[in-house]
């Protein structure tokens, strides 16, 4: 999980391992690693879940968290348009480290519809570059399940 | 240096060349880490490093790993000529110390962007009303010629 801090990355992967969810924003340090098994047409499959810390000030992108991804979710927050252009960021950091891995970016808190900030213009961009978008909200549940199988199956196409 | 190992709760496993436990000792159960028996992969038992064991065999540190529920560790991990060394130190305090620092930075940060927000649409706003103002101007200054005009 990708993306700089409070886009909800840790609240994707506790709706997705737990079907839980919290409104109280709590930071990560470091890197919490969750495992879920999954069934994708028959095939069960084993997920290592990295929540990797956001980039803020204090932190950077530690690369060497990136070593031996399958695929990853790149994470923005729709009420805060800045995270959208700080994941393409992210994205050519990670690029770099990991090569063309499979992703799908996941604009995030698609509940908060009377705080929505991003520009539908900045979505279409990112589908004409052929990716992956998926609005998410890790508080209603809406597509998390979605994007989890999507990345999988991404992942073992490649 | 001892009271800094003893500190540190330090624990270590060694692979051989295919990944197999080797030897192993220190501190291990406070990573959550039990059972542990030579020949056992270590796919079976390190689950979350499993991408060391694929690629190049390039040593590296990982920071802040949270392994039991409420402890950290950083995690050498070593290659030589014989296989791979995993070294755990106890990173706890410093990531306690950390999450306090930055839970307070990023909810500062955050409320700075709502701010900012706010202060976006309050400008947004003033310049609807000051050009309504002006049309409703234009529109007063139009009548006041009309009626001049008539009479």
């Amino acid at each position: 999980m990708l993306g700089v801090f409070a886009v909800g990355k840790t609240s994707l992967v506790q709706r997705f391992v737990k079907s839980i969810f919290s409104d109280k924003y709590l930071t990560t340090v470091g890197v919490k690693i969750d495992k879920k098994t999954i069934d994708l047409g028959g095939t069960t499959v084993d997920l290592m879940l990295w929540d990797l810390q956001g980039e803020d000030e204090f932190q950077e992108l530690q690369v060497s968290y990136l070593r031996g991804t399958s695929g990853y979710l790149l994470v923005a927050d729709g009420t805060r348009a800045f995270s959208f252009d700080r994941a393409l960021l992210l994205k050519e950091k990670v690029d770099k480290v990991v090569g063309d891995v499979p992703f799908v970016m996941l604009i995030n808190k698609a509940d908060l519809t009377d705080q929505w900030e991003l520009d539908e213009a900045k979505v279409d961009e990112a589908l004409a570059r052929n990716w992956h978008v998926m609005k998410t909200s890790a508080k209603t549940g809406e597509n998390v399940e979605e994007a989890f199988q999507t990345i999988t199956m991404m992942t073992m196409e490649q | 240096m001892a009271l800094n190992f003893e500190k540190r709760s330090v624990a270590f496993c060694f692979l051989d060349q295919d990944y197999q436990i080797n030897r192993f000792g220190g501190s291990l159960e406070t990573y959550g880490l039990r059972d542990l028996q030579e020949g056992q992969h270590a796919e079976n038992v390190f689950p979350f490093l499993e991408g060391i064991f694929i690629g190049s065999r390039q040593s590296g540190l990982m920071r802040h790993v949270a392994l039991e529920s409420s402890v950290f560790a950083d995690v050498h991990y070593i290659f030589d000529e014989n296989g791979l060394w995993i070294v755990f130190l106890d990173a706890t305090q410093e990531v306690e110390r950390l999450t306090l620092m930055q839970q307070r930075g990023n909810e500062a940060n955050l409320l700075k962007e709502k701010i900012n927000q706010l202060n976006l649409q309050l400008e947004a706003a003033n310049s609807r009303i000051e050009n309504l103002q002006a049309e409703i101007d234009s529109r007063k200054s139009g009548d006041c010629n009309h009626a001049l005009d008539e009479k």
